[in-house]
């Protein structure tokens, strides 16, 4: 359990890194198909088309996946916890800071 | 570095060496750079000083250089040399004038004599000065920036001239060598009147180059015409090749007659074909025959019905009057009064109207200035009643040298140009010298010139043909009439290319309602304040999103902040004021668009751009009021159709690119988001904006900046008209204080 929550700290790190990409993907959606749907109001400035951001969104992730993979994969072989519990709680603690900030 | 010449390099070496870096000669050291320049050939005179023991050094190669130079080395060659040090000023410069030096040795050695034999044949002084030994003259011409070959394109026709006028009058005492670089210029004019006098017979000291009363007493007696031959049609000939006219040099031939006759009509002499005063006069110096009487004049004083009287009587048709004059206190009557161009038109004169500032150096010229004095112009030309079409014409009252033309008064016109041409249907003419009307004009930015010939010893006079598209040749003051006519004019002669204005529109009223620059002393730091509390306040602080939210302004973070947008606002404010006053809208009606756009970047704005550079996307909304080239576009025509601006219709399909780039420049940029709230105004429609449109109908014309609401995104295209109505309302109050309303 103690090693459990080692490695729920370091995701919980990786989580601000993720600010990045997950806003990038929040961006391109709110302004994109969820502007359509009316869920959410767009950007008035936003009048040259998503493709950049999803592209953006893309890189970043793909970048930040890469990093928050193979970290989690290394620690994973260190902590003896199996991995339906490992991955679902990595998972959640890297998305806790984006969800702070998406709840204020 | 390709441009370094090792022989220069080691003769500006032996300088500092010789001479303790340059104390020994009162200068600091000269920079060893292998190129030739005016701190080297000042420092190699001032070594020749200092070796023949003057001990006051200038600069300056002067007479009494001179005078010591032909009593002590009257002729320097491998026998009169006095000293080796002598010996390598003078291979030092030949190497700096492009000559072998034969090393720097101080030894006159053959390859020197070559070279001084070659040098003086390219000065024409081959016959002079026989031989491989340097005269003093020489000496002279060998430690200045002449060339004597032709450099730059110089015409070889115009060289042969110069070596001729070196060949035939170097021997006289006030005759120096003039360059032989195939360009006519101020040395080369004042070496013809010299020939001239001297011809005429006059003594050293009493012929000085001027072209005054003995001069043109002797000109009168010395007509040339077909058939002459001899040193009078020589000079003749010079003279008309340096005014480039298509002769050859040498005899009064038919095609010299030709030429002769084309010349005549050209500068609106009586086309007699034959070198008679006139013609000599205006060959020779800029103003010509001061006594010919002209058809146009220009004046500060006010035309009133005597005047009008006087100057009909005296042959006057056209009168040149100042739309506008900056001093209340100076010249009242400068320019033009009420009721004065009805006076003009009563008594059959006709009027062309001249703007001046204060364009009496080069500081007074840049492109931003050129295109506030084109819209105060257009301003003033259209509350005095002038047509469309009427010529104005802007005053460069200087003698701007040729690199002042390069980097002031073209920029300068090119701001004149494309604002009248865009916002009047006036056309741009230009008053000042020769050179810099035929520069401006070559680069299109005049029709016509009105050149200020009168003042002959201007730099950019002396040596300058007529410009091709003159329209007044200002020659001389005078005085006519007499009692309550009686007038001080410039009398100027006409060549017809513009015959001014005889029928006037009413005079409009002075608008005082319209917009000014900001008073930025007073307003700039609290209307940023201002701003900032404003954008604060909807959402968008000084940079990014307002604290820990998902905010789409984040994505502006580093981008531009609000400080930034607004300094680029405040750069352009000449722009704003500009377009809103010749528009007759508020300024802060196009501010505001700008500001927010310029605010709201963000990282992928530059990264579309670079899309439609590349060609992978046709448009995208771009520069400081982020436009797409289409709504340009569609906005230009819609103005070009209206009246309110001049242009060509743009075309879609085949201008779309080009507007595209043209959008990257805030000065095409900005006054097309003025046309585009124009156009979003009858899209909208409601009618143009102006000083009096309300408030509501701004917030509509402004939300409209961000799209039609009626398509899709009304909300968003409302929350747009919303935040941006505030942001005029900040802009407008401190525009509303500098206007003193």
């Amino acid at each position: 359990m103690r090693r459990l929550l080692v490695a729920v700290s370091v995701n919980l790190l990786l989580g601000v890194l993720a600010v990045v990409p997950l806003f990038l993907i929040w961006y391109a959606l709110s302004n994109g198909p969820l502007a359509t749907l009316g869920w959410t109001r767009p950007e008035p400035t936003e009048n040259d088309g998503m493709l950049i951001w999803w592209l953006l969104a893309a890189v970043t992730f793909g970048g930040f996946a890469s990093i928050w993979g193979l970290v989690n994969l290394w620690i994973r072989g260190r902590v003896a916890v199996s991995g339906s519990r490992y991955w679902p709680a990595c998972v959640a603690a890297s998305l806790v800071p984006f969800c702070l900030i998406l709840l204020r | 570095m390709a441009d370094v010449d090792e022989m220069v390099l080691r003769a500006q070496r032996f300088i500092n060496s010789t001479y303790s870096n340059g104390a020994t000669l009162g200068i600091s050291k000269l920079e060893e750079n292998g190129r030739t320049g005016w701190p080297t050939m000042y420092a190699l005179t001032r070594a020749l000083q200092y070796e023949m023991g003057l001990t006051a050094l200038s600069d300056n190669f002067g007479p009494t250089t001179l005078a010591t130079l032909q009593s002590q080395y009257p002729s320097l060659n491998a026998s009169t040399v006095p000293s080796w040090i002598f010996g390598c000023i003078l291979q030092s410069a030949l190497y700096c004038k492009g000559y072998d030096g034969g090393g720097i040795d101080g030894i006159y050695n053959a390859r020197v004599q070559e070279s001084v034999i070659r040098l003086k044949q390219d000065m024409g002084l081959a016959y002079a000065y026989p031989g491989g030994s340097l005269e003093p003259k020489v000496v002279k011409a060998l430690l200045n920036m002449d060339a004597y070959v032709t450099v730059n394109n110089g015409s070889s026709q115009i060289r042969s001239v110069q070596q001729w006028l070196n060949g035939r009058y170097v021997n006289r005492r006030d005759y120096f060598v003039i360059p032989c670089d195939g360009h006519h210029s101020r040395d080369v004019a004042k070496s013809m009147l010299l020939a001239i006098q001297y011809e005429l017979g006059m003594a050293d000291g009493t012929a000085n180059g001027v072209f005054g009363p003995g001069t043109q007493a002797g000109l009168r007696s010395h007509p040339v015409s077909l058939g002459a031959a001899g040193t009078w049609a020589e000079i003749f000939t010079a003279a008309m090749l340096l005014n480039k006219r298509p002769v050859s040099f040498g005899a009064f031939t038919s095609e010299v007659q030709a030429a002769v006759r084309e010349f005549q009509s050209f500068v609106k002499l009586p086309v007699t074909g034959t070198g008679d005063f006139q013609t000599w006069a205006s060959l020779l110096v800029s103003h010509g025959d001061q006594s010919r009487k002209g058809e146009a004049c220009d004046g500060v004083t006010k035309i009133t019905p005597d005047r009008a009287v006087a100057l009909k009587a005296a042959g006057y048709k056209y009168i040149g009057r100042y739309l506008y004059n900056p001093s209340s206190t100076d010249l009242p009557e400068k320019a033009i009064q009420p009721g004065e161009l009805a006076t003009i038109k009563q008594y059959g004169l006709r009027c062309f109207p001249i703007y001046q500032t204060w364009g009496r150096d080069a500081t007074n010229f840049s492109y931003a200035s050129g295109c506030v004095d084109a819209s105060n112009a257009i301003e003033w030309a259209r509350i005095h009643g002038f047509k469309a079409a009427s010529t104005i014409y802007f005053a460069v009252d200087y003698d701007a040298m040729d690199a002042e033309v390069t980097s002031y008064i073209l920029p300068y016109f090119r701001g004149v140009h494309g604002t009248v041409s865009e916002l009047s249907g006036y056309r741009v003419g230009i008053y000042g010298p020769r050179n810099v009307c035929q520069r401006v004009s070559d680069a299109g930015y005049a029709v016509t010139s009105f050149v200020s010939d009168m003042s002959s010893g201007f730099s950019g006079n002396l040596g300058y043909p007529l410009p091709t598209n003159w329209a007044y040749d200002q020659i001389v003051t005078t005085t006519i009439g007499s009692g309550s006519g009686r007038i001080e004019i410039d009398n100027n002669i006409a060549s017809g290319r513009d015959i001014g204005q005889g029928d006037f529109d009413p005079p409009r009223p002075n608008t005082d309602d319209l917009d000014v620059d900001l008073d930025k002393g007073r307003y700039q730091e609290a209307l940023l304040r201002d701003v900032q509390t404003y954008l604060t306040s909807i959402g968008v602080p000084e940079t990014g999103g307002e604290g820990w939210t998902l905010d789409g302004d984040w994505v502006t973070w580093n981008v531009i902040s609000t400080t930034n947008a607004f300094e680029r606002i405040m750069e352009g404010d000449w722009l704003f004021t500009n377009l809103a006053r010749a528009l007759k809208l508020r300024k802060a009606l196009i501010q505001a668009p700008v500001l927010w756009e310029l605010r709201k970047l963000n990282p992928t704005d530059p990264i579309i751009d670079d899309l439609v550079r590349s060609g992978l996307r046709d448009d995208s909304s771009t520069g400081y009021g982020q436009i797409f080239a289409w709504v340009a576009i569609e906005a230009r025509n819609y103005c070009i159709e209206q009246g309110i601006i001049n242009g060509t219709p743009l075309n879609l399909s085949t201008d779309r690119r080009a507007v595209w780039d043209r959008l990257q420049d805030p000065h095409y940029n900005i006054p097309t988001a003025a046309y585009v709230t124009i156009y979003n105004a009858h899209q909208v429609g409601l009618a143009r904006p102006s000083l009096t449109t309300s408030m509501t109908d701004i917030q509509l014309i402004l939300e409209r900046y961000n799209g039609d609401k009626t398509v899709s995104n009304k909300d968003k295209i409302e929350q747009y008209g919303r935040e941006l109505t505030g942001l005029y309302n900040v802009l407008e109050n401190y525009n509303r204080l500098s206007r003193g309303a």
